[in-house]
């Protein structure tokens, strides 16, 4: 290597660094100090603790009900992503190789969706939810996520059957492969990389979502993390030292998805760049 | 001859219950919980409808009239506009920087790009509390340390404080997701042309601005869409950051539609607000879409 390409090399380097160490510090504070007592936060909030404790996060598990939280947002986003899965697949896959007028309206009123945000028609749906009785269940929160997650990731498995060649097809078919196993056994395997990259996208929307969910879920035995952060901030009387570490243990299942399946998951967001 | 009949109409059968099958659950739930709320909205829109009353009139353009007569509406757009502008620039340069960066060998590659992309699990309300902590407690005590007053101020009392607040929250969580989409569109740039500019006598500044930027549109399109939708939508974040303080100063458009509709109980003139708002965003998403996707280059 060159001398001036190895001074280069040593800038991007410390300039990635300390961008890196800038946008996650604001992660090591909340957890260094979920570990304090509230006189240590108050008076220095970057020391290192001298008396650790786990009574913040005690206090916090109570406070959260954090187990039933933690299982409703759990069964949330695993059924969601499921069913995503499933119906985005197997829809996407049917208009991608029927193309006549019923499969080109219906892709354009599901692509409708992708510019069309919640926002813009939560005050009617809040009012179709109750009344069909969808409110308190979490049922009702995974259907309202297969709506809208539908249009995403439907794009998606459209773009990729595309580039499936259809010989592959026709082979199955001479072969006695009816439609429902010539999708699951024939087409599925080969689409898998998108099927990914939908579920890591996915999960993060069904897991952080606040604004949808409190339409349904009002009920304190189903709010989901969101909800029950929410409420427990909206209590008049709350502490830092508790709130600190109600942040930590409200972040730290999704982080722990993180670091095992990282690369996945980043692969999946490159790749959908590409295909989107 | 029956016998052809029957051939056919069973394979007409099947054919019917195969779409029905690929395309019936998904058409039915999106109906319903999709299509059907779009078309209510719009037809509330039209009435005096409050959301509980059975009954409802209709009254022509009265509740846009209203909207438009709104100040508090059109506060909280301009709020909105000006808050995404800011997060769209600074969280594309950025996103944009750090993606050149990692864009060539570099020890460690992945493990910074892991670091920079963490935050974007954080997300919804969990986030502005995150934020609330580091704002109100972490960078107080390092502005009475440092003697910087601009840190220790007191957060989310004043109008500005809360609007760079929320401009630095929303900046945080979307740049690494940037980074990622930028360093996506770099992989598919061969470095040959880069390298033969350089040969050419192109300085780097040149290389930059004249073929590694035009021969990237397509990604920087994509990168302004994303973050254009997610500034302008911006809601749990507003409302656990904020919650509008001071005096509904930092209220963006989902927050007061929501107020107008579900606290207040005028269903109606929310809808003609989000009819409104979903025009608005169209109108800026699909302007940036058009005026950006003009420049791009094929090869």
């Amino acid at each position: 290597m060159k001398k001036s390409e190895r001074i280069n090399t040593g800038i991007r380097l410390l300039l990635i660094a300390v961008s890196a160490m800038i946008v996650v510090i604001p992660l090591y504070f909340v957890v260094l100090n979920s570990f304090k007592p509230y006189a240590e936060i108050a008076s220095n909030i970057s020391a290192w603790p001298k008396n650790p404790t786990l009574a913040n996060f005690k206090e916090a598990f109570r406070r959260l009900n954090f187990f039933v939280a933690l299982k409703n947002t759990m069964i949330i986003t695993v059924f969601s992503s499921l069913g995503c899965v499933v119906l985005s697949g197997m829809t996407g896959y049917w208009i991608a190789r029927h193309n006549n007028r019923f499969t080109r309206l219906w892709q354009i009123l599901i692509m409708s969706g992708m510019c069309i945000p919640f926002q813009c028609i939560m005050i009617t749906f809040a009012r179709i939810t109750g009344m069909m009785n969808l409110g308190n269940h979490l049922f009702g929160v995974v259907l309202s996520f297969w709506v809208f997650s539908l249009p995403m990731s439907m794009f998606l498995v459209t773009g990729t059957v595309k580039s499936v060649p259809y010989e592959i097809e026709e082979a199955a078919i001479i072969d006695g492969c009816r439609s429902l196993s010539l999708y699951w056994m024939v087409i599925f395997p080969l689409i898998k990389g998108t099927i990914f990259t939908i579920v890591s996208l996915n999960v993060l929307t069904y897991w952080n979502d606040y604004l949808m969910t409190q339409f349904i879920l009002t009920k304190n035995a189903f709010r989901t993390l969101q909800i029950a952060m929410q409420s427990m901030f909206n209590e008049a009387f709350f502490s830092w030292d508790t709130a600190v570490a109600a942040v930590t243990l409200s972040i730290l299942p999704l982080f722990i998805f993180f670091v095992i399946a990282q690369k996945q998951i980043m692969d999946g967001v490159t790749a959908g760049a590409i295909k989107g | 001859m029956s016998k052809k009949r029957t051939v056919k109409s069973r394979l007409i059968y099947r054919q019917i219950s195969d779409y029905i099958l690929f395309m019936g659950p998904s058409i039915t739930i999106f109906t319903i919980l999709f299509l059907i709320p779009l078309m209510g909205e719009i037809l509330y829109s039209f009435t005096d409808w409050n959301g509980v009353a059975a009954k409802f009139n209709f009254v022509g353009l009265y509740n846009y009239i209203r909207t438009f007569r709104d100040k508090t509406y059109w506060k909280a757009m301009w709020f909105t506009v000006k808050f995404s502008f800011f997060v769209v620039v600074i969280s594309n340069l950025l996103a944009f920087g750090w993606a050149l960066i990692l864009s060539r060998e570099l020890p460690l590659r992945n493990f910074w790009r892991a670091l920079i992309y963490v935050p974007r699990i954080v997300g919804g309300v969990i986030l502005g509390f995150l934020w609330r902590f580091i704002f109100q407690n972490v960078l107080v005590q390092f502005g009475e340390w440092s003697g910087i007053s601009w840190f220790s101020q007191k957060w989310f009392t004043t109008p500005e404080s809360s609007f760079w607040a929320l401009v630095i929250v929303m900046t945080w969580t979307l740049s690494g997701y940037l980074m990622l989409i930028y360093g996506a569109g770099f992989a598919t740039i061969s470095m040959e042309y880069m390298e033969a500019a350089r040969i050419d006598g192109a300085s780097r500044i040149q290389v930059l601005f004249r073929i590694t930027i035009p021969m990237l549109t397509a990604t920087i399109t994509r990168c302004l869409f994303i973050a254009i939708n997610w500034a302008m939508l911006l809601y749990d974040t507003n409302i656990s950051l904020t919650n509008g303080n001071p005096f509904r100063s930092s209220e963006g458009v989902t927050m007061n539609i929501y107020a107008t509709a579900f606290k207040s109980d005028q269903m109606a003139f929310g809808a003609a607000k989000s009819v409104i708002f979903i025009l608005i965003v169209g109108a800026v998403s699909f302007g940036q879409f058009y005026l950006t996707s003009r420049k791009e280059v094929e090869l």
